[in-house]
């Protein structure tokens, strides 16, 4: 019986290696230490860029745009953008100084430098009190970029006349309500500013909300409703503008106020709920597995002591 | 000590499994050895390349080794729920299985985890788990679910060979190593049959073995929480808890049937492992699988009959001959049909084929284990639409058959080991017996 | 690289062009940790440019831009204070063009093959008409992937956000098997990434870089909008297809134009993706109606590939 068995376990035994053989020698085997192609790709796309490179011009081109913003108090915001031209469309070009100038009739006047951001935008707030006019009455600007190992020099001007636009935050009961007023200067006196197109934003976490337009009257006065339901930030204050967009020869005109016309959102972090998604489980599961743990446990402990009775017996 | 030397008489009659190790064993032992180092090898691989040398991808997460896990600690389970109410409601054909059981509880207990080490990405950071528990998480759960079982089933083999341990290392006739008799000393923790010994032991054994039971229950069923919790189709399912408990055990005493027979003719056993042993836990066996068809029958019938989106594609899959439908009727066939008409049949209730249709369960049950893992995780609730089929399709590695491998093999060689130190029959337990 | 005339031409233009990396001494804060390796002068190092082509740079050009955020592990675990965010994808928009997705390969140094944002082709039965489906992680309120995460590891913040610590993540893929949007991710081998990104410190604001071993997914980009600035992927969309915003503000913004997320979804049926499976997702979909392309145009100009995605819808 005993040696039959034996032979039984022998002939299976022989099966069992054969099977092992073949696990060993299976392709995949013999494959999977090889360590994986990696560089090949490089190359490939190193070489793939060769012939472009060489058609291409020494130096890539840049494109600078100036816009003015003038705010009350005869401010100015210049913003220059800084693009270059990169497989046939503009790319934004970040980290690169752009130089500001104001204008005069014989001279210029460097203002300041700043490096662009990961828009290609840089941003320069002067005011322009002391600023003079030139001949034809303008404010005259520059945006320069003088150029790097890379790209060409760019540079954007921009003239515009002066204006202003006055804002009066009105909150009467459950309405609130911008007033504006739009002037230019004149020899005169203030002159308004009719029919320009007014239209008032909310700083939101990313861009601005449109939240109201209007157009001004021939005393260049206009309201406009405020919604009563927006939030605002942990003090409920909201970051208003009302932007008048490229008009005529004033470039953006806008006025901005801060005002506490939101609902607060709360800023606090707070524990979070004891809940199956949370940190915190709920209290019954905590009791149930504590309670089920202790009786498993507590059973493993008198059992313990029994043996060490046992022992002690002995 | 009347009793003892008829208990010893007995010792003699087994001690040749544990004096010595023959050829065939040796040769047996070599071959598993061999089965771990292609494990070995495999696992080398994949902590060396990473998992990419599986056949796991996004889509089915989990494969072979998942189904592994559930497969080997369901058995462990199973025996250790068998011995637990065999010894509580004092069976009394109990004595020449419980050791079995015993064994199968802590062999099975200790394969099964590791097959969750395998799958794990980062087993490097397993201490995170107690680092930063989250009991909410069905996985905490099922961590110290498992702990909790382990110290426990070994606790309770230990408690059940307190008294073998004694008897073996007063025996002076058996020729054994003088570190194992030394071992055996230590182990028997100077009992020595005592009144007051007898009780303690015997009522620390009972305590131990009510506990076992309903925390077979419930760990059970956390192990299929893991699945049930989510929400994917033929796993969301409220009878997961139930059904993975009497899956679990019907596989379990399939394998202590098929260990049954295999000692019963390895160690010339007959005496002690009769027909009525096999007949008995056919009629588990039968009861079991009755209770499991029952489950499948009401689970896939109500998943068919309701056919929601998600329930109908994952089962149209398993209906599927150019799918899962073979595997699908095999796994019900083998492990329901087989099993109660080879019990139910007079003529066919003899150990043999009562050991061969649970070999047979064994194996459908390994399957439906795949079935449960696999088909459901290709089956995910927004289209694949994937070209690479790997990601679409779970084939697996051969490193993941070979851990596999690996694990049957370590799993046989503790069983092999094992019976090398304690006798199969459980001596000491007969010596209540005598006396009475 | 054995052309020494042809690296020079690829510093050049990508001194420009990659918007780069960032900091990495900066964000990794200091000493601590030893990934913030000094890049020394000259050294040549191997980047992705925007246009996914790996190209090799002297590391004196590398400039910081990008991937900059400096917030603690704690913090990143909060939040950001009064925030709840919230993305509206307008499905008439669609056309399947993908820059979403190679935007936010760009953006997370991910591999071509790996997409936290995905495009399907949705036909939701075989008598409806089929439409374009992007899908980024729907940041759940009531999500089933932090639900059993073992670790802490994939958490819920206050923001309404869920992201992951890939520092903590033990892999064990349970929060894929719960995710019902197979939104999840798994580094199945050591991810291939170019020295600067493999060295940089991860932050669960950044997802980057990528774990092996670990989960990782779609994040939002919170370190973006620290910036004040919308997800890469919103941006990168020609159609406004993304809206990304604050519910608290109620504002939501596609870069283009910005509205108020009550009334997007009030005007257009808003819907949440599967609302039956009860996960409150914070991504609402306007439906396909009207819409801008006919779905066959998101086939042209695709590559074999991915086109064959898509065989058994169309």
């Amino acid at each position: 019986m005993v040696s039959k068995i034996n032979q039984l376990l022998t002939s299976f035994g022989k099966t069992v290696f054969a099977l092992l053989l073949i696990l060993w020698l299976t392709p995949s085997n013999l494959f999977a230490q090889d360590p994986p192609a990696k560089e090949e790709p490089t190359e490939e796309a190193a070489e793939a860029e060769e012939p472009e490179e060489a058609d291409e011009p020494e130096k890539f081109s840049s494109k600078m745009s100036l816009s003015t913003t003038q705010f009350l108090g005869d401010t100015v915001e210049l913003q220059g953008l800084l693009r270059a031209k990169m497989d046939k469309s503009w790319a934004a070009v970040p980290n690169e100084k752009v130089g500001f100038f104001a204008i005069g009739d014989e001279d210029e006047k460097a203002l300041g430098e700043v490096v662009t951001n990961a828009k290609g935008i840089a941003k320069f707030r002067i005011s322009t009190k002391a600023m003079a006019l030139n001949a034809d009455g303008y404010l005259a600007f520059a945006a320069r970029f003088a150029g790097n190992d890379e790209l060409e020099e760019s540079d954007g001007d921009a003239n515009i006349l002066r204006a202003s636009m006055k804002l009066t935050p009105v909150k009467e009961d459950s309405t609130i309500t911008i007033s504006l007023n739009v002037t230019a200067p004149s020899p005169e006196g203030e002159t308004p500013i009719a029919e320009a197109d007014v239209v008032v934003y909310v700083k939101r976490m990313v861009g601005r909300l449109k939240v109201g337009e209007g157009t001004t009257d021939e005393e260049g006065n206009v309201d406009i409703d405020f919604p009563t339901d927006l939030a605002g930030d942990d003090l409920g204050n909201l970051y208003i503008t009302a932007v008048i967009e490229d008009y005529e020869e004033y470039g953006n005109i806008a006025a901005t106020t801060i005002q506490a016309w939101g609902r607060p959102i709360s800023y606090e972090i707070s524990e979070l709920p004891k809940s199956l998604w949370s940190p915190h489980p709920p209290s019954w599961m905590v009791i149930t597995f504590f309670v089920l743990m202790a009786a498993v446990w507590g059973h493993y402990a008198i059992v313990l002591y029994k043996l060490s009775q046992l022992k002690k017996a002995s | 000590m009347k009793a003892s030397i008829s208990a010893n008489e007995r010792l003699k009659y087994f001690a040749p499994q544990i004096e010595k190790i023959s050829l065939g064993t040796k040769a047996w032992i070599a071959i598993l050895l061999l089965f771990i180092v292609a494990g070995g090898v495999a696992l080398y691989q994949q902590i060396a390349i990473g998992h990419v040398v599986t056949g796991m991808r996004d889509n089915v997460i989990w494969g072979l080794y998942i189904a592994n896990f559930i497969f080997f600690i369901g058995i462990s389970y199973a025996g250790a729920i068998l011995s637990g109410v065999l010894y509580v409601f004092k069976v009394p054909w109990r004595r020449p299985i419980v050791r079995i059981a015993g064994l199968v509880t802590i062999a099975a207990g200790l394969i099964g985890p590791i097959f969750i080490l395998l799958c794990i990405g980062r087993f490097d950071r397993m201490h995170h788990l107690f680092l930063y528990p989250r009991l909410q998480s069905p996985i905490t759960w099922d961590v110290m679910a498992i702990c909790t079982y382990l110290v426990g089933a070994i606790l309770y083999l230990y408690l059940t060979l307190i008294r073998d341990f004694s008897l073996y290392s007063d025996a002076e006739f058996l020729s054994i190593p003088s570190w194992k008799r030394k071992l055996y000393k230590t182990l028997s923790l100077g009992y020595k049959g005592t009144e007051v010994q007898k009780k303690q032991l015997k009522s620390a054994t009972k305590l131990l073995a009510i506990v076992m039971i309903p925390l077979v229950v419930i760990i059970s069923s956390v192990l299929s929480w893991i699945f049930g919790m989510t929400l994917r189709p033929g796993w969301h399912s409220s009878i997961f808890g139930p059904y993975f408990v009497i899956a679990s055990i019907l596989t379990g005493v399939g394998v202590i049937i098929v260990i049954m027979w295999t000692f019963r003719r390895l160690y010339n056993l007959k005496e002690y492992l009769t027909e009525k042993h096999f007949t008995y836990m056919g009629f588990i066996m039968l009861v079991l699988a009755a209770g499991y068809g029952y489950f499948s029958f009401s689970e896939y019938l109500t998943g068919w009959y309701g056919s929601e989106k998600w329930d109908s594609e994952v089962l149209s899959k398993l209906f599927d001959t150019s799918e899962y439908g073979w595997w699908f009727l095999f796994s019900n066939l083998f492990a329901i049909v087989l099993p109660i008409i080879v019990v139910a049949l007079p003529k066919l209730r003899k150990p043999g084929p009562i050991a061969f249709s649970a070999l047979l369960m064994v194996l459908a049950m390994w399957v439906k284990r795949y079935l449960i893992v696999v088909p459901t995780l290709e089956t995910p609730l927004l289209p694949v639409q994937d070209t690479r089929m790997e990601y679409v399709h779970y084939v697996a590695t051969w490193q993941e058959w070979a851990l596999t491998f690996a694990g049957i093999a370590t799993f046989l060689l503790i069983f092999i080991i094992s019976s090398k130190l304690v006798t199969i029959v459980p001596t000491s337990d007969y010596i209540d017996d005598e006396k009475a | 690289m054995q052309n020494s005339d042809n690296t020079h031409g690829n510093e050049r233009r990508d001194f420009i062009k990659l918007t780069v990396l960032g900091a990495a001494a900066a964000a990794c804060g200091s000493a601590i940790c030893s990934c913030g390796k000094k890049e020394e002068e000259g050294k040549k190092v191997k980047l992705l440019s925007p246009d996914g082509k790996l190209v090799e740079v002297d590391s004196k050009h590398l400039k910081p831009v990008h991937k900059t955020v400096g917030v603690s592990n704690e913090e990143a675990r909060h939040g950001i204070p009064g925030r709840k965010f919230v993305m509206v994808i307008d499905l008439a928009k669609c056309g399947n063009a993908r820059k979403c997705v190679t935007a936010c390969q760009k953006m997370h140094h991910l591999p071509e093959e790996k997409e936290w944002l995905q495009v399907k082709l949705m036909m939701d039965n075989p008598e409806s008409a089929p439409y374009w489906f992007p899908k980024t992680c729907f940041h759940c309120d009531n999500p089933p992937c932090v639900k059993v995460c073992p670790v802490d590891a994939t958490f819920k913040r206050q923001d309404g956000l869920v992201l992951i610590d890939s520092d903590r993540c033990i892999g064990c893929k349970f929060c894929m098997a719960a995710c019902p949007y197979s939104t999840r991710v798994f580094n199945w081998s050591e991810p291939d990434l170019p020295e600067e990104v493999a060295g940089l410190c991860y932050s669960p604001e950044t997802s980057v870089p990528s774990k092996v071993g670990t989960v990782e997914k779609c994040d939002f980009c919170p370190d973006m909008v620290r910036a004040g600035q919308l997800p890469d992927c919103v941006t990168a969309c020609p159609n406004g297809v993304f809206y990304f915003g604050d519910e608290n503000e109620d504002v939501v913004s596609n870069g283009e134009e910005t509205v108020r997320f009550s009334q997007l979804i009030k005007d257009k049926s808003g819907y949440r993706f599967m609302e039956d499976l009860g996960t409150q997702p914070r991504v609402w979909y306007l439906p396909p109606t009207d819409r801008l392309f006919p779905v066959e145009r998101g086939l042209d100009d695709l590559p074999e590939n991915i086109k064959n995605r898509f065989n058994d819808v169309m």
